[in-house]
């Protein structure tokens, strides 16, 4: 049934605010880019180097999104469906590679076997860095799949392991394409990981163009390029995703689910020991050795890196989810144009690189707001925009998932439209705003291009520090930098992953 | 005065037609039904009373005050003064039930909220559930408290949308005699949803019939049960039987004998009897009607046989229990009461 209902000003002046911050990179790109003219684009985008950068791009990313595919989705059917004992600390400890930057956890490799750096020792950090984003979705999906489709195969005289892979395979097959799309677009936006195993990949290469000569015109379409990949990316997962199934009938998800014993997830287990062990035991145990093993510790700088990286971190994650609310708001719950036109926009940005966004902020801070160039509020500005897409889409589907009878109850108990909101809406998305929130945070804390680019001159983050001891070799220096990102990531990723729980454990 | 009235509603979706040409009213203090076959509008219809929707054409006047007229809605949902009570109860997850029942009050700290709180707690008989939460109640509770919940403000009017459809047939009827229990006593006007012919006959004062988008009767369920207006009323209304006849006047022959109609008719019609008209005739009549009977269903207090008469045609009979006979048994008929004829 369609609900043809007129937006209230109070969401769509947000909502159009939000437009315009996802906007202003792409109108940098087009304009930076332009420059030269449309010639200049063209051929600096059929150079034979800039063919080689895509192809290498794509590589890595198949091979990486394919592994996490397959890894994040048997993680996920551990926790849920073997019978392992305390399974929301297992989903948690699995979950913790998210509170690690990819770029930590390839010092760690490099510094622990330094002949791993290039192409594959990029394909395992990353890997080990992104799997959670398959593991999470498809971990709450496998919760809610009706098991009695599988009694129904076997009883249609199907194996255990056939009705695992022709019936409960195809009912995640749209948690496992989601995440896999995340994990494509993180990995061909990710900067740290490529960087420290020195694989020239867009990023990089991006990054290079910025720093050396700042070639601006290069940068940006060499950006363009980035982005019509994402995009690519974007619409393959959405035709792919549309065929897959959907639950059918209103048969409650309340039967028990079955558990397998743990003598039959024994080979999961070997793939769940790995990843704690090699996605997050090496980087936490070559902090602590890096830390122990280091030279005299300046603990007063320690402490106030983190108190920078702490308020950096929660004035995104506020900012963020602030603008985030009125737009995930409006997107689920009042269609027309104008909502399509925002989510158009806000998810334009979803596929743009930390690293192209903070270059664009840079060239509006310069243009437009000059005298908050490198300074905090910029900086927020810019982590502002790339995290907004993540934000909008757990508000959204928190709120898409709530009923909309309970709206229409409240307004006819006398509760005007934005009332409605307050007192309904937004208590019954409280499980996703926060996930929203921890997924900002957790991205502010480890974002490093762009507080790389935006910081105000003197601050440093613990993401900066980590990056600035590593390029001059220093590992005894970074220890203690490295160990208080974990801890200080640790916590919105706890939270994160308790949202997951709390659908998985009941 | 009436507490509700609808005046030539029509309203489609797009280019579908759902509702055409609806007026009716309810009284205050009373129950009407709407009763309709699935996806014939009545959600429709509840959602233009509730202002959700706006209908293209028509009036729709709450206590006596136009809310919606022709495209236009003039009162927002949230003055209007209904109170819904959805599908499944709707109760606000993340409330207890006080909190639900105190929801659309005002001032929710007071203590004026307080007892009219705990005066629909003991309306509903759930006193003791004042703090417990929404998952932990049975379907037939959570219903009671999103009574509780429409009635505490006051409103003009209640619309219960379906309210047991959820629920299991034995829980159902107890459910709905407590509800109906409930709204009686509050004296509060309601208009009732629902499909099942049953609980519209025996919970309200007035049904209303809408069938293929259009009201096809408005009356007493007693009216509507002994005088249908039409043969889709009659077969939508209870159970029928149906033969063919020829009609002179008051009477109609048919292959269930000579019947008397509740209106007089000439010509070939269709007679409708109820299964529980139909009787089994020991008298040795000769002119009764003969059949055999080709199937029994036993219901424990009644049930019901098929029977084919001489001519072919097969009807329905209610019976006492006791009285079932086998199957392939021969018997004799006989018709209690007039008949419906429509031509």
């Amino acid at each position: 049934m369609t609900r043809l209902l007129r937006a209230p000003v109070a969401l769509a002046a947000p909502a159009l605010l939000a437009v315009i911050v996802a906007l202003v990179p792409l109108v940098y790109l087009l304009d930076t880019s332009l420059q030269r003219g449309l010639q200049s684009v063209v051929s600096e985008i059929f150079l034979s180097q800039t063919a080689t950068l895509v192809a290498r791009s794509l590589a890595l990313t198949v091979v990486v999104t394919l592994a996490c595919a397959i890894v994040g989705t048997i993680n996920a059917w551990f926790v849920v469906r073997s019978s392992v004992p305390l399974r929301a600390l297992w989903l948690m400890l699995l979950s913790m590679p998210l509170a690690i930057p990819s770029y930590l956890s390839a010092f760690a490799w490099i510094t622990w076997i330094p002949s791993f750096n290039g192409f594959f020792g990029a394909a395992l950090v990353l890997t080990l860095a992104s799997y959670p984003y398959v593991m999470l979705p498809v971990a709450a999906m496998l919760r809610n799949a009706d098991p009695q489709l599988e009694d129904v195969a076997r009883s249609l005289g199907v194996g255990v392991f056939g009705a695992l892979m022709r019936v409960t395979l195809r009912q995640i097959a749209p948690a496992i394409w989601a995440g896999s799309l995340l994990v494509a677009l993180y990995v061909v936006s990710d900067f740290g990981a490529v960087a420290v195993m020195r694989i020239e990949t867009f990023t990089w290469v991006i990054y290079g163009a910025y720093r050396a000569g700042f070639d601006p015109t290069r940068a940006a379409t060499l950006s363009l390029v980035l982005i019509a990949i994402a995009l690519l990316l974007v619409v393959v997962e959405r035709r792919v995703r549309g065929r897959t199934a959907q639950r059918v009938g209103a048969g409650t998800a309340r039967v028990s689910i079955r558990r397998s014993p743990l003598s039959v997830a024994l080979p999961a287990l070997l793939v769940v020991v790995g990843s704690v062990g090699f996605g997050v035991g090496v980087p936490v145990v070559s902090s602590i050795t890096w830390m122990r093993n280091g030279s005299a510790i300046n603990w007063s700088e320690v402490w106030s890196t983190i108190g920078a990286s702490f308020g950096v971190g929660a004035l995104t994650g506020g900012a963020t989810v602030l603008l985030a609310l009125p737009v995930g708001i409006l997107i689920a719950r009042f269609k027309g144009r104008l909502t399509d036109f925002t989510e158009g926009a806000v998810y334009v940005t979803h596929s743009l690189p930390g690293i192209v966004v903070a270059l664009s902020v840079v060239y509006f801070g310069i243009s437009f707001a000059r005298p908050l160039y490198q300074q905090i509020p910029l900086l927020v500005f810019g982590q502002m925009i790339i995290f907004l897409p993540l934000v909008v889409g757990s508000v959204r589907t928190s709120i898409e998932q709530s009923r909309t009878v309970y709206e229409d109850v409240s307004r006819s108990l006398g509760t005007s439209r934005m009332k409605t909101i307050f007192r309904v809406t937004i208590p019954l998305a409280t499980p996703g705003i926060a996930a929203g929130g921890a997924l900002a945070v957790l991205g502010a804390v480890k974002e490093l291009p762009t507080t790389l680019i935006l910081r105000p001159t003197g601050l440093d983050t613990l993401a900066t520090s980590i990056w600035k001891y590593s390029s001059v070799s220093d590992f005894g220096a970074i220890g203690p930098y490295a160990v208080a990102l974990m801890l200080l990531a640790a916590l919105p990723t706890a939270i994160l992953s308790t949202v997951t729980v709390l659908k998985v454990v009941r | 005065m009436s507490a509700l009235e609808l005046r030539g509603v029509s309203h489609s979706f797009e280019d579908t037609p759902v509702l055409h040409e609806i007026g009716f009213s309810v009284s205050p203090g009373t129950i009407t039904a709407l009763l309709g076959p699935s996806g014939v509008g009545k959600t429709t219809l509840l959602r233009i009373i509730c202002g959700f929707e706006t209908p293209q054409r028509g009036i729709v006047t709450i206590n006596d005050r136009i809310v919606a007229r022709d495209g236009e809605s003039l009162v927002a949902p949230e003055h209007r003064g209904v109170g819904l009570v959805p599908q499944e109860g709707a109760l606000f997850p993340h409330l207890t039930v006080a909190e639900n029942i105190a929801f659309g009050l005002q001032r929710r700290r007071s203590s004026i909220t307080r007892q009219r709180v705990q005066q629909m707690l003991q309306l509903v008989d759930l006193a003791e559930s004042a703090d417990r939460w929404p998952h932990e109640l049975s379907g037939g509770m959570q219903q009671r408290v999103a009574l509780a919940r429409a009635l505490a403000p006051n409103p003009a009017i209640v619309l219960l949308d379906e309210p047991f459809a959820s629920l299991d047939a034995a829980l159902r009827v107890t459910v709905r005699t407590e509800i109906v229990d409930a709204l009686r006593r509050s004296g509060a006007t309601a208009l009732w949803v629902t499909h099942d012919q049953q609980e519209a006959l025996s919970c309200a004062d007035e049904v209303v019939v809408l069938l293929d988008r259009r009201i096809a009767q408005h009356g007493t369920p007693v009216d509507l049960y002994r005088s249908p207006l039409t043969r889709s009323v009659a077969e939508f209304v209870g159970e029928a039987v149906r033969v063919r006849g020829v009609a002179n006047g008051a009477h109609a022959s048919s292959a269930l004998g000579e019947l008397s109609l509740t209106q007089p008719l000439h010509g070939e019609v269709t007679v409708i009897v109820r299964p529980e008209q139909i009787e089994l005739d020991d008298t040795h009549n000769p002119q009764s009607p003969q059949g055999r009977v080709i199937a029994t269903r036993f219901y424990g207090h009644d049930g019901e046989i098929d029977v084919r008469l001489h001519n072919g045609e097969v009807v329905v009979a209610r019976l006492h229990a006791r009285l079932l006979p086998t199957v392939g048994s021969d018997i004799a008929l006989r018709v209690i009461g007039q008949a419906l004829a429509f031509a």
